[in-house]
């Protein structure tokens, strides 16, 4: 297997190349990302990376450099995004281009360059919120610019159906440490503030809801996704639901002098839940402890 | 018209391609994959099927409409190819980074409608076109046979055909609408300068609230 992964050198791009490096079925991994977040963890670091990946730097909205990556692929698993960062929902056009029109180039390009198997990373916030719990056949209602940008999305990567394997993976926030963090997804700015400033800042009362997965688990997912037949298109991807409060919770178990700060705690804040897949995320092999355990290895990471 | 007759339409248009196939010129038939542009596919793909079907591909489409391109492709075993611009959306950006259909539209359409359209021109001799005189003022004037500034010829078989035509050949022959239509959408061009048809505006929804009416292939690509 031959796989393109656009958005490669990011935070989930990284601990994916490392995952599917150890592949034996999977020959060559082509690493395409414009750096745009100029993190190197992908390309820089102590543990040697197989000779099976490559890396090319460009950008989605180059069609002609993609095309000539993806004619070489069979496989491609389509990251890069212009991602949200909590309470900025400006830049819509910049929305508009990465995530809808460069995934429509995206997929045309799939089209015609013979891709067999196209996983997209869409975004639990295509939901939007709500009380209960979302499954695969909710009807998306996303609230943000971000979730619309990502449905939009979907609708292109839908229409590929009829030619090739579609997998569309509704992703929660990822947490956990990886080569090329992002500190702006809230577990790790939790992990981050607790450990460098001991005091962390809630919003609202902290009792919203919010889908989890960690990192290592997303890699596991994918893996087992790549091997896959499946007839699902739609996967959603998380192991657990959390209240924001019960999160801060249980940092305060590894970091015990924690201060936390609320902002605007009169305001109970929407949920997002996603339903988890027991099944599928026991096939994936998903590794499940309790989050202020993931937090003690979190802390781990830390140089001092 | 006075009497509208698919018939004797399906046998004028023979005729008239026959003069060119007879010297086998190249022909070609562009389509933007509306509603009202299925029944001069269907035409073609009864009297002169081997045509290739020229579909410019901006990248600013519909789902929808790469979807109902595929649809009719297969329906009518079209020969369709996908012609794009050659400058890569990235460089399809102003200086403040915003992509040219929000800042200047007809560069947009230049680079990936006309520009395309006229570099594919140079390997065919006659280009095909939809176009109907109760379209627009700039299609009111248009003759049936014209010429590209290249010289390549223009052929405009359904230029006297009226919208109650075009309605009436779907029906006969039961063409599919395009998906977007029973959402509101009238004329459906690419995606960022469609709006849903507005009743207040006669403009049927295509750069709604500009001057524009024309995307260039049916303003620049033809002599006047
Ligand atoms: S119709 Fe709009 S998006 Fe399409 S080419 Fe013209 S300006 Fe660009």
């Amino acid at each position: 297997m031959n796989i393109l992964i656009t958005g490669a050198a990011g935070y989930i791009g990284t601990a994916l190349v490392e995952t599917l490096s150890r592949n034996t079925e999977v020959q060559h991994i082509i690493a395409y990302d414009n750096l745009s977040r100029e993190n190197l963890g992908l390309l820089f670091g102590s543990e040697k990376l197989s000779e099976k990946i490559t890396f090319v730097k460009g950008e989605i909205l180059d069609d002609k450099k993609l095309r000539a990556q993806m004619k070489k692929c069979d496989v491609c698993i389509h990251l890069a995004a212009e991602v949200s960062t909590p309470y900025a929902d400006v830049n819509h056009h910049l929305f508009e281009q990465i995530n809808h029109w460069g995934t429509a180039g995206i997929c045309t390009a799939a089209e015609e360059c013979g891709i067999q198997k196209f996983i997209y990373f869409s975004s639990a916030s295509v939901f939007g919120f709500g009380t209960e719990e979302f499954t695969a056949d909710d009807n998306p209602k996303p609230v943000s610019l971000y979730g619309k940008s990502k449905l939009r999305g979907e609708n292109h990567v839908n229409r590929l159906k009829d030619q090739m394997q579609v997998c569309i993976v509704r992703c929660a926030n990822v947490f956990g440490y990886g080569a090329s963090m992002r500190f702006d997804a809230v577990l790790n700015k939790f992990n981050f503030d607790a450990r460098f400033k001991n005091r962390i800042t809630l919003q609202g009362d902290g009792t919203q809801y919010r889908s989890f997965i960690h990192i290592d688990n997303v890699c596991k997912a994918v893996n087992g996704l790549l091997k896959e037949q499946s007839e699902e298109s739609i996967v959603l991807l998380a192991d657990r639901n959390e209240r924001i409060i019960d999160a801060a919770n249980a940092l305060e178990h590894v970091y015990p002098d924690l201060e936390r700060i609320f902002i605007s705690s009169h305001l109970q804040l929407n949920s997002l839940r996603l339903e988890i897949s027991e099944s599928f995320n026991q096939n994936a092999g998903f590794t499940m402890k309790p989050l202020h355990e993931h937090f003690a290895e979190f802390k781990t990471h830390f140089r001092f | 018209m006075i009497k509208f007759d698919i018939e004797k339409e399906h046998d004028r248009i023979r005729a008239d391609l026959q003069q060119w196939r007879a010297k086998n010129a190249k022909i070609c038939i562009s389509s933007s994959f509306q509603t009202h542009s299925i029944p001069l596919l269907h035409v073609i793909s009864k009297v002169a099927p081997d045509i290739d079907v020229l579909f410019l591909d901006t990248g600013f489409h519909f789902p929808e409409t790469y979807g109902f391109k595929d649809e009719i492709g297969r329906l009518l075993k079209l020969n369709i190819i996908s012609l794009r611009s050659n400058i890569p959306k990235i460089k399809q950006r102003n200086s403040e980074g915003v992509f040219y259909y929000a800042d200047d539209p007809d560069h947009c359409c230049f680079l990936n409608k006309t520009q395309p359209m006229n570099d594919a021109m140079q390997l065919y001799d006659v280009w095909i076109s939809g176009v109907r005189r109760d379209q627009n003022a700039n299609r009111k004037a248009m003759e049936s046979f014209t010429r590209t500034p290249g010289g390549k010829m223009r052929y405009h078989p359904i230029l006297d055909w009226s919208n109650k035509n075009i309605h009436q050949y779907r029906k006969a022959f039961k063409l599919p609408p395009h998906p977007l239509e029973k959402e509101g959408y009238l004329s459906i061009g690419c995606e960022p300068c469609t709006q849903k048809y507005n009743p207040q505006d006669a403009r049927e929804g295509r750069w709604a609230g500009m001057k524009k009416t024309e995307c260039g292939l049916h303003t620049d690509l033809i002599t006047k």
